[in-house]
């Protein structure tokens, strides 16, 4: 088992400080959680990230969460722009939605996302999708690389 | 039980794992006996694992019911082995869409990129001890079950939230 490194994406402060506060109670499986505010802001982080990569492998998350609904670049946009670097395919990208609608789910998995969660709507299952999450990765070995299904 | 669940249905595991011990202490880690929304079914090799998915798609009349919603495949089997049934399994349109994660005595990094390279959802090595195994496989059934809602859902009712399916259970 690893530590991992987790960035999630969400443009409402609100649903970031409630994702951090599950996190401190899932430490023993994060080593680091950081924010972007949307895809662009994601986007130019990972590429500038992406830039070390080489140097230090550590550069790059474990894990990214996304929103679905954000303003300048959402996250099928994100999804998508991911898709085509190279650099990043071995990110895997957890969709945090609040709708299940089944073809927003199919679209993100037919994007590459590796798994879809409904956000949580109480503190009790915050913890619970959060901790579950955090075990979960840090368990798989390595990264994989995106699967489109 | 919080968390996401699929209302009146159960959770199907497909396993395939030739040795007969390590099928008792995957069926015991998860705890099947006592869990009701569960269901895992072990076969013996890759050509069992396909046989069995394609049994499933001949019998059912609503299509895909019977089909698992994850497939936990061991690397090393006899006759045919995790890999060649990891590229059967995603090279099938009926098949591809149900996530399979590959468990292996070692971590070497080509088994894990190869794995990655035909398909998998995940790699996992298999712990020495039972503890270990017990809390690594609830970790990725709790995940699979309770969280994710994953591609393929036609034939399957919508996933709702465990307090409304305690409540839809109630009213019948």
């Amino acid at each position: 088992m690893k530590r991992i490194a987790i960035i999630m994406v969400d443009d409402d402060e609100i649903a970031r400080v409630l994702f951090e506060d599950a996190v401190e109670e899932a430490r023993e499986y994060v080593k680091d959680i950081s924010f972007s505010v949307d895809g662009v802001d994601l986007l130019e982080r990972l590429r500038r990230q992406g830039e070390y990569a080489s140097m230090e492998e550590e550069a790059l998350p474990d894990l990214v969460v996304l929103d679905l609904s954000m303003p300048r670049m959402d996250g099928y946009q994100l999804l998508e722009e991911l898709g085509k670097d190279k650099a990043f395919e071995n990110i895997p990208i957890v969709v945090m939605s609040t709708t299940s609608d089944e073809q927003e789910v199919k679209r993100c998995y037919s994007l590459g996302a590796a798994g879809f969660i409904v956000k949580p709507a109480s503190m009790e299952e915050r913890l619970k999708a959060v901790k579950s999450l955090a075990s979960y990765w840090s368990n798989i070995m390595a990264v994989p690389r995106r699967v489109s299904y | 039980m919080a968390g996401l669940v699929h209302a009146n249905r159960e959770f199907k595991i497909l396993v395939a794992e030739d040795d007969p011990e390590d099928q008792i202490l995957t069926s015991d880690a998860l705890d099947v006996e006592s869990d009701e929304t569960m269901h895992v079914d072990f076969v013996l090799d890759g050509e069992e694992l396909l046989a069995h998915l394609h049994a499933q798609l001949d019998h059912s009349n609503t299509d895909r019911v019977g089909l698992p919603d994850l497939i936990v495949v061991d690397l090393f089997m006899p006759g045919m082995g995790g890999f060649d049934a990891l590229r059967a399994i995603k090279s099938n349109p009926e098949f591809r869409s149900i996530p399979v994660i590959i468990m292996s005595v070692s971590d070497a990094p080509g088994d894990v990129l190869a794995a990655y390279d035909r398909g998998a959802a995940g790699f996992i090595t298999k712990p020495p001890t039972y503890e270990e195994l017990r809390t690594k496989l609830q970790i990725l059934w709790r995940y699979w079950t309770e969280v994710m809602i994953l591609a393929d859902r036609e034939n399957k009712p919508a996933p709702v939230i465990a307090g409304e399916a305690h409540e839809m259970a109630q009213t019948g």
